[in-house]
């Protein structure tokens, strides 16, 4: 007989017993002793209702309000086991965020759940959840319920962890029409819809993509105009109020200077980029994004670049003629001359333009930037048409190797698809095309580009330690003690965060700020994410894996505009020629005078991180400190 | 929960890009294939536990980035390794030369009695393959590799593949070397640890610190 496989998820909130659950189920012990996990997969074959199982348990990582929905947890799950400790009141409410993320993911279906208040032995002693409660909670969502123990399984009760096992596997299998329920459940409501029948809808979908969009590409313009639905909320309804009034703000400027040329007015789109809520909208991204790119910020040293000589700071207002002779002399240095920049196809024709294909076709990179390209299907929006996507895509990797082919010394990097295609969704093949070729005219990605990434980007994220150790000197000294690196945060400053960041709001958002910001800008966002993943980074084992793990994975729910206000301020307070010159020198002499402990480094006000801990109040804070701090 | 595991592994997984290694991984960590993978940026693990003739062995199996400009990073990672495996693509003949140049990195930066595997994945598109299974089992003798081909696709032989490689450094460590206490210079890290492990009443305490050397300014 067939062996029917089934996958099920143990969430939570940390120490509240889901590897004990696991483990008295898988192979019947127990231990007192606490060790976090961080994933683990285990397997056990069970016999329910006449038919052979293979349960493969999910046991997760211990869930936060901040924390990512993982991703082995959004898709081929079956079913979910929440689990709160009823000694822990937090826990409590951790499974009801954990519950409406993964209706968030699901797109509000019902799914088969189980909730379990564990740690039920110390009911005597501390219990902080009532029974009554788990119960309630459980019937809102239309979940089977049950108090266990881990520790002390008593075999003849009905609440054991076998029962939370077996409980599981029937809603699954109900919910598949494969089995009817009994009459004396627990469950209040029945008619659970069959919601994982195989061909049924919500199967064919795929998780991770519906994850990244769910409050996708228009989530600020749905805040925007949906305002009556948030006005509830009155930091929200703050922030809304902003937000509409700073749309408005745009909208009229640029009716009032189009005419003219928006190029004169570099800073009023960098202050606009660069603020809270960035452009907010793609139409005004697609008309302002090229112009910033046409004059990025560039660097005071010609470090950053290969040494193109007229590197400096443009600080005019009207497109300087710097910029110019900067394009001028990038230009000459293409020796590629048949290539041209810009092609039309439509005055090329069709014959130019398939000869223009082959002939990008046989550049060295063709073939690794297609598989790469091929690999994107994560970054597209679920409700984009898969012909659309398909032609996005077909785009993407001649786009990519015309930018690439302009010079000879570029090397292609896994990840400079990402920034790509990031330009190709917001403003079309076109100008996708000519920000690409600006943005690698000087500044960070030509740097990614011409030298070896341990010449560039990793010398880059070094900064992030001697920003650390001045803004937070525990967390810089925990990181440099197990060997950390740089490598966790590498896709960071390589793909502007578009590689890691699961939501394109998010994504955009940031390219608003390093748009219109100096070169160095990604790096102080990674040092203000690194801050703000700080209660996790110290909560996991101090050693370099889990450290690594823990950061080199991005939370969903990140609070993308407190942490770029976080990154100015830090920029403000270490300005880029002091981080990579006095700063720098002093910290290395730091670390080696005291290679564990890092001293005589001032320490500056928290500002940061209280901004991160304060969460959604930081919002607002934020947006104070920010019109504080203006640039 | 505490050690609930006798042994921890560490194993690595190496090879051009696009190959596979990501979907094999994924494949053993979570039992899924999608479509929507990325390529790989820089370096992480997944973790699975599994059970081996009665012992709980948890692995922290580490997948890196394949394209050529990431390799120098990665390799920093390859000294804590207990096991590597080196997987090429038998549609990709160019990924199946690399072999070589992957073996070589691991001569100079594992350490030097780390077990190591050959897998030749994508097997279930035989209408496109390039590499005969001959020389891919060739190769694997004239390296003194064990040698699988797989899917990460069809799910097809990627169990076998982590069982046998984690069978291979369990036997290797249990023969014996727990009585060579800082054998040192000779033997890699991995015994030394391995060897605490077996006398910490067989509960291994995963401290096996991996280095990274690259804060050079
Ligand atoms: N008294 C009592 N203690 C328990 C019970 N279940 C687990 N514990 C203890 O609670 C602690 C945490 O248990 P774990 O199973 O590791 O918790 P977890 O939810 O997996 O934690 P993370 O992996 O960090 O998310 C351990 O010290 C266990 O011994 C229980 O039923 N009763
Ligand atoms: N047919 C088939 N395709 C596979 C198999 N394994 C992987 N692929 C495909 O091969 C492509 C590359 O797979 P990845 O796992 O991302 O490759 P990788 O080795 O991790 O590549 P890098 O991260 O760039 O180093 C993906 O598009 C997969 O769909 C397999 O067993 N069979
Ligand atoms: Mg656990
Ligand atoms: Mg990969």
């Amino acid at each position: 007989m067939s062996v029917i496989r089934r996958k099920i998820a143990l969430m939570g909130c940390y120490c509240v017993g889901k590897s004990s659950i696991t483990e008295r189920f898988v192979s019947g012990n127990f231990s007192n002793d606490y060790e976090t996990t961080i994933e683990d997969l285990q397997t056990k074959s069970y016999k329910y209702d006449g038919k052979d199982f293979l349960l493969r348990i999910m046991d997760t990582a211990g869930h936060q309000q901040y924390s990512l929905f993982p991703r082995s947890c959004a898709f081929d799950v079956d079913g979910y086991i929440l689990v709160y400790s009823i000694d822990d009141r937090h826990s409590f409410e951790i499974v009801q965020i954990i519950y409406d993320k993964i209706r968030d993911h699901m797109g509000d279906v019902k799914f088969p759940v189980v909730l379990v208040g564990n740690k039920i032995d110390l009911q005597s002693e501390s219990r902080a959840v009532t029974k009554e409660e788990g119960l309630q909670l459980a019937r809102s969502w239309e979940a089977v319920f049950l108090e266990v123990s881990a520790k002390d399984n008593i075999g003849k009760s009905k609440n054991t962890v076998k029962h939370v096992f077996e409980k599981a596997l029937q809603e699954i299998e109900m919910s598949r029409g494969n089995v009817q329920r009994r009459s004396n459940e627990l469950r209040v409501q029945t008619g659970m819809p069959s919601i994982s029948a195989p061909n049924s809808p919500r199967r064919k979908r795929s998780y991770p993509v519906a994850g990244k969009w769910v409050n996708s590409c228009n989530d600020v313009n749905q805040d925007v105009d949906g305002g009556d639905e948030v006005c509830e909320n009155p930091i929200k309804a703050a922030q809304w109020r902003a937000l509409s009034e700073k749309r408005n703000n745009i909208n009229q400027f640029l009716e009032l200077h189009r005419e003219e040329g928006l190029h004169f007015y570099l800073d009023e789109l960098r202050h606009f980029a660069t603020t809270r809520g960035g452009l907010i909208d793609d139409d005004f991204r697609a008309e302002i994004w090229p112009i910033l790119a046409e004059r990025m910020v560039t660097c005071e040293d010609e470090d950053c670049t290969d040494a193109t000589p007229s590197c400096t700071v443009s600080r005019s207002t009207s497109g300087s003629d710097l910029q110019t002779s900067d394009f001028e002399s990038a230009m000459s240095e293409m020796t590629n001359e048949e290539t041209t920049p810009i092609a039309d196809p439509e005055e090329s024709g069709v014959d130019a333009e398939n000869e223009r294909l082959e002939k990008l076709q046989e550049h060295k990179e063709w073939r690794q930037v297609d598989m790469d390209v091929q690999r994107t299907l994560a970054r597209f929006p679920p409700n984009i048409s898969e012909q659309h996507r398909t032609t996005l895509q077909e785009d993407l990797t001649p786009l990519i190797v015309q930018i690439l082919s302009t010079n000879p010394g570029f090397n292609y990097y896994q990840g400079f698809h990402d920034v790509l295609l990031t330009f190709l969704l917001v403003l079309g093949k076109e100008k996708a095309l000519k920000v690409g070729l600006d943005i690698t005219r000087s500044g960070s990605f030509r740097a990614y580009l011409l030298k070896s990434l341990e010449d560039s980007v990793l010398k880059e994220l070094n900064l992030v330690y001697v920003i650390l150790s001045r803004a937070d000197p525990e967390l810089e000294e925990v990181m440099r003690s197990v060997n950390l690196g740089g490598l966790f945060a590498l896709s960071w400053p390589l793909t502007w965060f578009s590689h890691s960041l699961h939501n394109y709001h998010q994504i955009v958002r940031c390219f608003d700020v390093f748009l219109a910001s100096h070169p160095l800008f990604p790096i102080y966002v990674t040092a203000a994410v690194v801050m703000y993943r700080r209660a996790a980074v110290l909560s996991v084992e101090q050693e370099m894996p889990f450290i690594h793990h823990c950061l080199n994975t991005m939370p969903h729910e990140i609070p993308v505009d407190e942490i770029i206000a976080d990154a100015t301020y830090l920029m403000k307070l270490m300005p880029p020629v002091l981080l990579k010159g006095r700063y720098l020198e002093e910290y290395q002499r730091n670390v080696s005078s005291s290679p564990v402990k890092t001293r005589g480094v001032s320490k500056l006000p928290r500002y940061a991180l209280q901004l991160a801990v304060m969460g959604a109040a930081g919002a607002a804070a934020g947006y104070f400190l920010l019109t504080r701090y203006q640039i | 929960m505490a050690r609930t595991y006798d042994y921890l592994f560490k194993l690595l997984l190496i090879g051009d890009s696009g190959v596979g290694k990501t979907c094999v991984l994924f494949r053993f960590s979570d039992d899924s294939f999608n479509n929507s993978f990325i390529s790989t940026i820089g370096i992480d693990f997944k973790i699975r536990t599994i059970d081996l003739d009665g012992k709980k062995i948890k692995l922290q199996i580490w997948d890196t980035a394949g394209q050529e400009r990431f390799r120098t990073i990665t390799t920093a990672y390859y000294r804590g390794a207990m096991g590597i495996m080196l997987v090429y693509d038998i549609t990709n003949e160019k990924s199946f030369e690399n072999i070589k140049n992957w073996i070589r990195n691991i001569e100079e930066h594992a350490s030097q009695d780390v077990e190591r595997m050959i897998i030749g994945n994508k097997c279930d598109m035989e209408d496109r393959r390039v590499v005969s299974r001959d020389r891919g089992q060739q190769l694997s003798i004239e390296y003194g590799t064990k040698f699988m081909e797989t899917s990460a696709k069809l799910n097809h032989n990627i169990e076998e593949a982590f069982y046998t490689l984690a069978r291979d450094i369990k036997g290797k460590m249990e023969r014996g070397q727990g009585q060579t206490v800082g054998v040192g210079g000779t033997t890699g890290r991995y015994q030394q640890d391995s060897t605490i492990a077996a006398q910490g009443n067989n509960l291994c305490k995963n401290r096996h610190t991996f280095h990274c050397d690259f804060i050079a300014f």
